[in-house]
């Protein structure tokens, strides 16, 4: 029984067709990879199952609820978390407030004490324990994406949507990224992640969809994927963008 | 309610003739957001200076007011410099709402300043009085007053003006592309401080003409540019903010749905028709009726 | 525990905003100073209202609507339906409440400029319904008197006094109870929209929601303040009330003040109604507006990311965090 289930999802903004027909699963505990040139609707996809804003056609269902067309805050509610590619965290909390936000009202934690609690632990798994007191605007770019990460961890979230958490980090920093990720899904998180670094696709994900000009072109296996032809023309046929950017 | 010619004809004139003020101030206001991105809610007040200005030329200088409303909108065009140099340059790049802020305190400064010389000495309003004021072209069906027709040439002349610098010349290239994309316009050598300079105070060169116009043709006092702008908002966002075509096109087209209205619903309700149109707008479209940019 | 302590602190100025003015009432009896404060009590319920709309990040041009349609219906409520204005005081502001609730609900997806511009056109169109539409009800331009919220036969002084305690009973009875929200999970979801409504919903905050009761509330107590200002120091009502100035004087008080803190806007009241005391005497009401424009200007171009990092900043210096659980000290 797939947690997530998305069908023929298509959306479109003016001329621009982003997604055509997209269909997918995910399972729980399932990490994969959602890779692509840019601009081939990855970000479009993560907005859409989230409700940032509704598929024009197709549906979306995740654990037996229909996702189409539901408020971005009920689909958090249950169970669907993600991050952003810009971290946006809230500048006027702390990072722990940052946390408790998410807990309090996507997480159903009854009491501010216990949800404090929680963010505590949660910013620790992470590695922001000893950051939980400062405001996000002091931070580095690898905090906050760990704080990003906390954020959507603190929904209790199901299912995350990672939008290309580990752009702008070093090399040290994406082995670290990777192993966190790993200790997310033992949690029993599922993980659907836009990537465009190699190195995370092949390491982390399981299974790997690819998209181009809005279209799933492949998905397979990281040696399915790398292998198949449609995809190296996608990325080598005068897009830029793919490719291990680590810096 | 019997409609003859004759007064379709009058409402569509005033329409028309109103409906040009509104155009010229929601044109200033349009090139400002389109260049800055700011929303100056200031600019009736710089409209109510304008007006002023020309008041002044003409009543203690006997200047004719048609003369006067050029040197009104220099004026007003440096202060509006200043106001972008001073203000809201500091403000680029710290959150919205402090342009919001900084309007406010413009609004008190300049209602005041105005009230404080106006009030004194000539209570609640005045009218800019042009030597014309009672001269009529009869038309048979109705009579046309010689003010409307310099009104309408001077302002469709200035929108001549206006689009010959933004499409033939090199300041109006660079303001057209700042207001397309800013950053592009950066790398490709223009000037950005420079042009949203120049683009503020052209704004409220433009805001100043259609004060003096205005207040040629309706009594008015240092109070009295706070609605017209609002409604100018109102304007630009159904015309799509930033779009010149959409300022000119809206504004024209509200003065005469705002005449018709204020012919069949009563005097009160006209100013609130400017409202009651950007909410239904705002709740259907909220992205405007044009594209955005100019 | 971080809320246990907000609470205390805020008990605490509570309890100084209640002693001091009345230990000044025992030291003065000059009629002018006790109305002029209670002046401040009032508009500082008018400011608060306004102050905790900003928080939820709708940052009303239009808050007057609230202000007047609070007295007029404590006002008809007490004139026409024979409630006593004690009574009515508290029944009025139901109208402006539900008023913030459709007016919010109109600009759930509008913020800044937008939202101002909409909130301000609201004012516009419930002058033109007051005048027009309700006319005969609120005697259109002419306006209603206001029966005394205190009761007959007491002479000036005391009326006067009275005016003044019930004032400002009620300005710290609102601050214990903004606090309180600001304190609450409720005050927290308002942060979050403010900052960033798309990450808010991420978050599972329903914006709408939140959003709405935020107007609501603050269009209760702005009604509150309204009502208040009827049946004590105006007496009167008039549709005047829906202009600019009354919808600008409560964001004055609160950027006075610091927006963000529940104390900033009966601070920032007191400051700026002050100044402009002093100020009209001395240089008359023209040239005070003006140098309160000045000032306004220079606060928001000087700071060096303008007034919105006082928000945030204001809250940090007086330990005053905004949430429930703060705990900024590990």
């Amino acid at each position: 029984m797939s947690l997530l289930a998305v069908r023929r999802v298509s959306k479109r903004f003016g001329g621009l067709q982003a997604l055509s027909e997209i269909d997918f699963d995910i399972g729980p505990g399932e990490i994969v990879g959602l890779i692509g040139p840019n601009g081939a609707g990855k970000s479009t996809l993560i907005n859409a199952v989230t409700g940032v804003y509704p598929p024009d056609a197709g549906t979306i269902h995740f654990d037996g609820h229909e996702l189409t067309g539901l408020a971005a805050d009920r689909i958090a509610r249950l169970g669907v978390g993600r991050t952003f590619q810009i971290p946006q965290p809230f500048g006027s909390l702390s990072c722990l407030e940052n946390v408790v936000v998410g807990l309090l009202f996507a997480g159903k934690v009854a009491s501010v004490e216990a949800a404090a609690a929680e963010a505590r632990a949660i910013l620790e798994f992470v590695g922001l324990g000893d950051k939980a007191a400062l405001a996000p605007g002091s931070l580095t770019i690898v905090d906050l994406r760990k704080l990003e990460l906390a954020r959507a961890l603190g929904t209790g979230a199901r299912l995350l949507l990672l939008d290309e958490i580990n752009t702008g980090l070093t090399a040290a920093e994406i082995t670290e990224a990777i192993r966190l990720i790993e200790r997310v899904k033992q949690r029993g998180t599922a993980i659907l992640m836009v990537e465009h670094l190699v190195r995370v696709i092949m390491g982390a994900c399981e299974r790997i969809i690819v998209l181009d000009f809005g279209r799933k072109i492949a998905e397979g296996t990281p040696d399915e994927i790398a292998r198949d032809p449609a995809v190296i023309r996608a990325y080598l046929g005068g897009q830029k963008g793919g490719g291990d950017a680590g810096r | 309610m019997v409609l003859d010619a004759g007064t379709l004809l009058r409402i569509l004139l005033w329409g028309l003739v109103s409906g040009s003020v509104y155009m010229l101030l929601a044109t200033g206001i349009t090139l400002i957001f389109g260049v800055m991105k700011v929303v100056n809610f200031a600019h009736g007040e710089l409209m109510m200076t304008g007006a002023f200005v020309t008041f002044i030329l003409s009543h203690a200088f006997g200047l004719n007011p048609y003369v006067g409303v050029f040197v009104s909108m220099a004026a007003v065009g440096v202060l509006g410099i200043v106001i972008e140099r001073v203000g809201f340059r500091r403000l680029r790049g710290t959150a919205k709402i402090n342009e919001i802020f900084f309007s406010i305190a413009l609004i008190l400064i300049l209602q005041n300043a105005l009230a404080r010389i106006f009030v004194p000495r000539f209570r609640e309003y005045v009218q800019i009085k042009t030597p014309y004021a009672t001269e009529v072209l009869d038309l048979g069906l109705i009579t046309l007053r010689y003010d409307f027709v310099i009104l309408l040439v001077l302002a469709w002349a200035t929108l001549l003006g206006l689009w010959v610098v933004l499409y033939r010349t090199g300041l109006g290239r660079d303001v057209r592309g700042t207001s397309q994309n800013r950053t592009a316009a950066m790398l490709m050598g223009i000037r950005v401080e420079r042009v949203d300079m120049l683009t503020f105070g052209i704004g409220a060169a433009l805001g100043a003409l259609a004060g003096s116009l205005y207040g040629i043709i309706n009594p008015f006092g240092p109070y009295a540019g706070t609605l017209p702008a609002i409604k100018a908002f109102a304007v630009i966002i159904l015309g799509g903010l930033g779009s010149v075509r959409g300022a000119v096109v809206g504004g024209l087209l509200y003065g005469i749905v705002e005449s018709v209205a204020t012919f069949f619903l009563g005097g009160s309700w006209r100013d609130a028709i400017a409202f009651v149109l950007l909410i239904v707008v705002l709740l259907t479209r909220p992205q405007g009726l044009f594209r955005e940019g100019a | 525990m971080g809320a246990l302590r907000r609470l205390r602190r805020e008990l605490i100025v509570a309890a100084l905003m209640l002693g001091l003015p009345l230990l000044l009432l025992t030291l003065v009896r000059e009629l002018f100073v006790l109305q002029v404060l209670t002046f401040v009590f009032i508009f500082a319920i008018y400011a608060q209202s306004w102050n905790l709309a900003a928080h939820s990040g709708q940052f009303s041009l239009g808050h007057a609507t609230f202000l007047g349609l609070g007295s007029y219906a404590s006002i008809i409520a007490a004139s026409r339906l024979g409630l006593a204005p004690a009574v009515a005081l508290f029944v009025g502001p139901i109208l402006p409440a539900l008023a913030g609730f459709a007016i919010g609900a109109l600009c759930r997806r509008l913020r800044e400029a937008y939202f101002g511009m909409v909130t301000f056109g609201c004012t516009a169109i419930v002058q033109v319904l007051v005048v027009e539409q309700f006319g005969w009800l609120t005697n259109r331009w002419d306006g209603l008197d206001a029966p005394r919220l205190a009761p007959e036969g007491l002479p000036v002084e005391r009326v006067a006094v009275l005016n003044y305690v019930i004032s400002l009973a009620l300005m710290v009875a609102t601050y214990l109870v903004v606090a309180a929200i600001i304190r609450s999970r409720i005050g927290l979801a308002f942060v979050a929209i403010h900052d960033n409504e798309t990450v808010a919903a991420a978050a599972g905050v329903s914006v709408v929601r939140y959003r709405l009761l935020a107007m609501g509330v603050a269009g209760y107590i702005a009604g509150l303040a309204g009502a208040l200002n009827g049946h004590t120091l105006t007496r009167h009502i008039s549709p005047g009330v829906f202009g600019l100035e009354d919808s600008i004087w409560p964001v004055l008080y609160s950027i006075a003040g610091g927006l963000g803190t529940p104390e900033g806007p009966i601070l920032g009241t007191l400051l700026v109604r002050v100044f402009w005391e002093w100020a009209l005497r001395r240089i008359g009401g023209f040239d005070s507006l003006i140098l309160i424009g000045l000032m306004l200007a220079l606060v928001v171009t000087a700071l060096p990311r303008g007034i919105y990092p006082v928000f945030a900043r204001a809250t940090a210096a007086l330990g005053a965090r905004l949430t429930p659980n703060s705990v900024k000290q590990p």
